[in-house]
């Protein structure tokens, strides 16, 4: 589907593909560089998941910001104040609708952000230009950021 | 009018593999934005397809022979194995080649595809 029909935000702004879909990674797996796993809390093996959450690795809860937020403290991130880009720093985005985690982007070196969108294609946007509930599937409708969070950057080109 | 057995097979295969088309299709719409397989694999297409059995296997694995995923449940529960390793477990292109391999070892797919 049209990505601006998906995510009205984008009209006007400066977004682009950057991959086709690709079912074998999502997005939690995107900010973490990745591109050969599926992050998500279910019992089977085939999936990727570094902690249990109490009521959550059944896959029959929604994880809640406060969720999302220890896993990826266990993954090395911290939280911070912002999104500004500092050089050394590599940022995340969390986005929540309702308090359900949502999605989550990865900022780049230039500043400007990279998401996977669920097994759908990557793009590089602005950090608005994904907000909203007004897309045309519930599917994309990622809510607000809601929290960023950073770690060192480890490849200053990635 | 009696019907021959062979036309019988191939109108079932046909009907099969028209509905296997359907419902991976209404599966992949209506999931595919979405990060979390707790969902995905909770739709019902997703959960009619693991009903279809065995049968269902050739479609399954042409499907994931051209790139498609999250087909990790179904087969599990279908075949009632698994010929990943616990080191490549999670990750989907070895996953994928070690379901492939296990595939035309069995007949579910030829040799050099």
């Amino acid at each position: 589907m049209d990505l601006e029909m998906l995510f009205p935000r984008l009209r006007g702004q400066p977004y682009r593909v950057t991959s086709p879909a690709d079912p074998d990674y999502n997005c939690i797996a995107w900010a973490l560089g990745e591109t050969d796993g599926w992050w998500s809390p279910v019992e089977d093996p085939e999936h990727l998941w570094p902690i249990d959450l109490p009521g959550i690795r059944n896959g029959e809860a929604q994880l809640t910001v406060s969720d999302i937020r220890i896993v990826f403290e266990h993954l090395g991130f911290v939280s911070c104040v912002d999104g500004e880009l500092v050089d050394g720093i590599e940022k995340i985005a969390l986005y929540a609708s309702d308090g359900e985690f949502r999605h989550v982007a990865r900022q780049l070196p230039s500043g400007r952000w990279t998401s996977k969108l669920g097994g759908d294609r990557d793009i590089e946007h602005s950090l608005d230009g994904i907000e909203g509930t007004a897309g045309a599937s519930s599917l994309y409708r990622y809510g607000f950021v809601v929290e960023f969070m950073q770690r060192e950057r480890a490849n200053p080109q990635a | 009018m009696a019907t021959p057995a062979a036309s019988v097979k191939v109108a079932a295969d046909a009907t099969l593999a028209t509905e296997f088309q359907m419902l991976v299709s209404r599966w992949r719409e209506e999931t595919l934005g979405h990060w979390n397989a707790a969902i995905i694999l909770a739709h019902p297409a997703h959960q009619q397809i693991v009903e279809m059995g065995e049968d269902a296997l050739p479609l399954i694995f042409a499907d994931l022979a051209a790139g498609g995923g999250h087909w990790w449940r179904a087969l599990r529960i279908i075949t009632g194995t698994s010929p990943i390793s616990e080191e490549d477990m999670g990750r989907s292109s070895k996953m994928r080649a070690a379901w492939l391999q296990w595939a035309r070892e069995h007949g579910y797919l030829r040799e050099d595809s």
